[in-house]
């Protein structure tokens, strides 16, 4: 067993490198405490999250139903046609300044996958759970990771956020509570090595024993040591430790269960190399999380695509401006082109993740078959910013329970009513969330 | 927070009482004169009307958030708006916040305040240099450990640090990996080896509890940055007693160093919550608490043994100027204007800008840093060459490498790598104004952004950031108007003529337009799109004509602005919280120790090192009861 790497550029070494991973805490379990294997093709879900809203009219398909008109963006998802929706018709409504005044790309990253309007202040951040999280909090013990968060960017293009928002809302998409949000990871390769262990057929069982002795002292120590500091601390300062303890619990939870093992034979990226163009680092990201769900190393993903009011440039397209900047686009024809085609970029590489999860057979059915994925923005039209009409993809059949093949609209419902759904196609219902006014009547 | 301090005074004697009668006539008259005419008798523009407010209780829960939001606007020369005739001298603004802070937040100036010090966690970046020095290792640490929140403009900002498993589990994996530096030799990382050669002589072999005791509680005093107490030394021994039940007593060793790098005392900045002197609520931070305060601002790592030794005899104090001085000289001071330095001038991510090679053809990617490296070491010479504060708009001085020196059109004049370089004057540079990497972060990835940058000017100089674009507002259109070419300028002009965008844009577009000889990637032009530059213009009646003017303003009108803003910034990364009103007392008691033309920005550093807020923390609960 053992790890990818790519870490060598200075300090360690790889030996050392190496053996370190053998004795970490989470040393791999082969008893087999295995997850939950009752289950042979669980419902998986994702979450994809792409900025600065879409040139609707390339989108929004004109008709409903099953033979409604492809649109020149979703074209590149024409051959999976019977394995996603459009949902059209959705808004949040707490994306909307509501008296808040400016910060409508903060907000709308903020509200996206929590549905509440978002504290405005630099000092600090409020939001609420997200709709991930929620599942994750139901159902995330079931697989060695909870949840698995990613983002293409480490940091954003310029030093400040939107309007009087803090940064937390456009670096995160997943939310623990409101105050928590739970930092995604920007480097497969750090990403790699939290998820799986790189099985090359050699065991080092024999340590075991005694490494687990080890792991049982040093994390009675960091116990002890959290639980004096606490007498120390005032009443109303907890909070922090808290953290502490909790991570604390979630390493001793998976220090007990078995690391999910990929073979360098199940994957064709090298996922220690940093890659060196926009759409490969999305699409390698994408090839992550399509290992985690065959492993089954984690069933919840979400990805920043990019951050919300990001001024990505595509120089390659041969588009001048950023995106932000071309999303104020006034309705002139150059900015709008260009737009046209950063749309159609995004979508593809959304149709590269479907076609990756419906080629993945997991116990004789593809991926796509078992999943539900939400691709979308949480702003329509981004020359105005609106926070209605959203342009929303949902992909995949979960396991039957979703009809897909048609392009549905739900005129001025919430976004979380959807999610409604999707937490009952993952068997962790809710009866409502956020602004939620109850399921939509089919998905 | 940019405004004169002299005021106060006047307002002194006003009493507390928490009525709308409290405010005297004179405050009164102010608030009538720059306010009523939008805001009263009926008059509610934006929906704000001051006859409803004032007939509250001012201590009314229900009309609180109004209050901040009126000292917020008049504190951030969002009002009057900027194209109103009638403008407040900068006095008369000072003294209508005083009489809100004293008479609505019920502020006492003769008090002293220091905010209670909350637990907090090391910064990613603070905690990788820690880790490091304390193991020796180089370690690629930062590499494995993601971005911290920026709140209130820094990354250091603890109430937004928060731990998540996954940080968490980073803290083992690097604790494990540089715990193996430590004992297995590796001659890449042979500093990692001495210390742990070091530390595994000192022990013995394990025979001596009392010997392997010392040894460990030794290192955890420098992991904790403070002395431990009976039961945390306990807790130690007790864990070295249970490895070595399975383990050989160096493998013990090393697991015990493993985790005390993962203890809540070495992750958390303890230290910081010991006292040692009791004034009425507040208590003053004892000496271990202030080596790390000023390590942590100042080098961004933790405390050397000087500091600690100092701390340990009690002498730290006694010493303060010295060992800022000190501080400011060594090596280490680099990662403070580096982390500093970034953040607050918003160039922490200039790698990710891409400016448009079809545009800017021949520019490579790579310079970006190098932009970014030039700017850090610009602040670096201002600081340690103990400048005088204009100098961060007028030094002919940089430092180039042969790439920007090449860039810059200078002969580059080292061997390699940066070197100081005095600018000839027909080159135009003159401070940061004039320096690429803050010119391009405030440009799109094809042309100058005038809005950006005087938004830039405003918020990150002057701490007088515009009010945010109302919801639903358009950008500039592109190119053409009637099928002819038009400059930016021209463009921008039209957009301004919609009288919803003009009265912001009166704020910043003149600003940036002083900046337009400028273009997308900082180098210098004379012409747009093929005409003749015209920058005349003018900013809150100062007449512009020249990029040099934007030195006047900086430098002479607006230089109280200026070292407000900056004396702002610097505190919060010092204190590493977001600044609360009450610290505008001391706040504006640096700005007015540093009127001098010849205040240097390292009299700044010590001013804030000195005032309350970093000597100083407010008791707890359960301490204020004791």
């Amino acid at each position: 067993m053992r790890e990818i790497h790519n870490l060598l550029k200075s300090g360690t070494n790889r030996r050392t490198f190496l053996k370190g991973a053998g004795v970490s805490l989470l040393l791999p379990q082969f008893a087999s405490l295995a997850g939950d294997k009752a289950v042979e093709n669980p419902v998986r879900m994702a979450f994809l999250h792409v900025p600065n809203g879409k040139i609707m009219k390339k989108w929004k398909p004109t008709t409903l139903g099953k033979d409604y008109e492809m649109t020149p963006t979703l074209k590149p998802l024409e051959s999976l046609r019977n394995d996603f929706q459009v949902v059209s018709g959705l808004q949040q409504h707490f994306a909307n300044s509501n008296g808040d005044g400016g910060g409508d790309h903060a907000r709308s990253q903020g509200t996206f996958l929590t549905g509440v309007q978002v504290l405005k202040s630099i000092k600090m951040a409020r939001a609420g759970i997200s709709v991930d999280q929620v599942a994750a909090q139901k159902a995330g013990n079931k697989t060695y990771l909870p949840s698995l968060e990613l983002s293409t960017r480490k940091g954003r293009l310029s030093g400040a956020c939107d309007s009087g928002y803090s940064c937390m809302y456009q670096f995160n998409l997943a939310w623990k509570n409101p105050k928590e949000p739970v930092v995604p990871e920007s480097s497969a390769e750090l990403a790699f090595n939290r998820l799986f262990t790189l099985w090359d057929g050699k065991n080092s069982s024999a340590q075991q024993a005694q490494m687990k002795q080890t792991g049982k002292s040093m994390l009675d120590f960091m116990r002890q040591s959290a639980k004096s500091l606490e007498k120390k601390l005032g009443k109303d300062d907890h909070e922090k430790l808290d953290q502490y303890l909790t991570s604390l619990r979630e390493m001793e939870r998976k220090a007990n269960r078995e690391k999910p093992k990929v073979t360098a034979s199940q994957f064709s990226r090298n996922f220690s190399i940093e890659p060196t163009t926009y759409k490969d680092k999305i699409e390698t990201l994408m090839d992550l999380m399509v290992l985690a769900w065959e492993v089954d190393a984690t069933r919840i993903c979400t990805m920043i695509v990019v951050d919300e009011g990001s001024n990505q440039s595509f120089p390659e397209m041969g588009i001048k401006s950023g995106h932000h900047t071309l999303s104020h686009h006034r309705g002139q024809k150059e900015n709008v082109e260009a737009l046209e085609k950063i749309d159609h970029f995004y979508v593809s590489r959304l149709a590269y993740f479907l076609n990756k999860l419906n080629e993945k057979k997991v116990n004789g059915k593809s991926l796509l078959e078992s999943s539900m994925v939400l691709y979308g923005s949480g702003i329509s039209d981004g020359n105005g910013h609106r926070n209605d009409n959203l342009p929303l993809v949902l992909a995949g059949h979960a396991n039957g329970k979703l009809q897909p093949g048609y392009h549905r609209e739900y005129k001025k419902q919430p976004m979380t009513n959807l999610f409604l759904n999707m937490l009952e196609n993952f068997g962790t219902p809710v009866s409502s969330f956020a602004d939620s006014t109850g399921k939509l009547a089919k998905v | 927070m940019c405004k004169f301090g002299f005021i106060i005074a006047v307002v002194l004697s006003l009493g507390l009482v928490n009525t709308a009668s409290a405010f005297d006539a004179k405050s009164k008259a102010l608030l009538e004169k720059f306010c009523f005419d939008c805001h009263s008798d009926g008059v509610d523009k934006g929906n704000f009307e001051f006859d409803k407010i004032m007939s509250q209780p001012l201590n009314s829960k229900a009309t609180e958030k109004n209050w901040h939001k009126i000292w917020e606007v008049i504190e951030e020369h969002q009002m009057p708006p900027a194209d109103k005739k009638k403008q407040p001298t900068q006095a008369e603004r000072e003294a209508m916040m005083v009489a809100l802070e004293e008479n609505v937040f019920s502020i006492d100036r003769k008090k002293r305040y220091a905010a209670p010090i909350h637990l907090t966690r090391l910064s990613n970046e603070q905690y990788a240099r820690t880790i490091r020095t304390l193991s020796g290792s180089n370690l690629n640490v930062s590499q494995q450990l993601p971005l911290d929140p920026t709140s209130a403009g820094f990354s250091n900002i603890g109430s937004t640090l928060n731990i998540s498993p996954m940080l968490f589990e980073r803290y083992e994996k690097i604790a494990l990996q540089v715990s193996r530096a430590m004992f297995i030799k590796n001659p890449k990382d042979s500093g990692a080896f001495k210390k742990g050669s070091d530390i595994l002589k000192k022990s013995g072999d394990g025979k001596d509890l009392t010997k392997v005791e010392q040894t460990l509680v030794a290192f955890a005093t420098d992991a904790f940055r403070r002395p431990l107490d009976t039961t945390e030394s306990k807790e130690i021994i007790d864990l070295y007693v249970s490895l070595s039940k399975t383990l050989s007593h160096s493998d013990a060793l090393m697991e015990s160093l493993r985790s005390i790098m993962v203890s809540p005392n070495f992750i958390f900045r303890t230290e910081l919550l010991g006292k040692d002197k009791v004034e009425g609520s507040l208590a003053r931070i004892d000496e271990y608490a202030l080596a790390s305060r000023l390590s942590y601002f100042l080098w961004n790592s933790p405390p050397d043994w000087k500091l600690l030794g100092l701390a340990k005899k009690g002498k730290l104090r006694e010493n303060l100027d010295k060992e800022i001085s000190r501080l400011i000289k060594h090596k280490n001071f680099r990662y403070m204007t580096k982390s500093f330095g970034e953040y607050w001038l918003g160039i922490q991510y200039i790698d990710n800008n891409r400016p448009n090679r079809q545009v800017f053809k021949g520019f490579n990617t790579e310079l970006l840093r190098k932009m970014g490296n030039e700017t850090v070491s610009f602040l670096k010479y201002l600081f340690q060459g103990n400048r005088p504060i204009n100098d961060m708009f007028s030094s002919n001085i940089t430092f180039l490498d042969g790439s920007l020196a090449k860039f810059y059109k200078v002969k580059y004049n080292g061997k390699k790598g940066y070197v100081k370089t005095e600018m000839p004057a027909s080159h135009n540079r003159r401070g940061i104004l004039s320096q690429p990497s803050i010119l391009i972060v405030t440009s799109d990835p094809d042309r100058t952004s005038p809005v950006k940058r005087g938004m830039w000017i405003l918020e990150t100089l002057l701490g007088m950031p515009p009010p945010p674009a109302p919801a639903n507002v358009g950008g500039i259109e592109e190119g053409k108007k009637e099928g002819k070419e038009l400059t930016f300028r021209q463009q921008l002009e039209k957009h301004r003529e919609d009288k919803a965008c003009a009265s912001c844009h009166a704020m910043m577009d003149p600003l940036g337009f002083a900046m337009e000889n400028f273009d997308g990637i900082g180098r210098w032009r004379t012409e747009d799109h093929g005409k003749p530059l015209d920058i005349t213009t003018e900013w809150r009646g100062h007449k512009i004509k020249t990029f040099d003017d934007l030195y006047k303003i900086l430098t002479e009108d607006y230089r109280d602005e200026f070292i407000a803003c900056f004396t702002e910034k610097l505190m919060t990364y010092a204190l590493g919280r977001a600044l609360e009103i009450e610290d505008r007392i001391a706040v504006m008691d640096i700005v007015k120790k540093s009127s001098g033309k010849e205040s240097t920005y390292q009299d700044i550093i010590k001013a804030i090192v000195e005032s309350t807020p970093f000597q100083f923390r407010t008791l707890d609960r359960e301490e204020a009861a004791k």
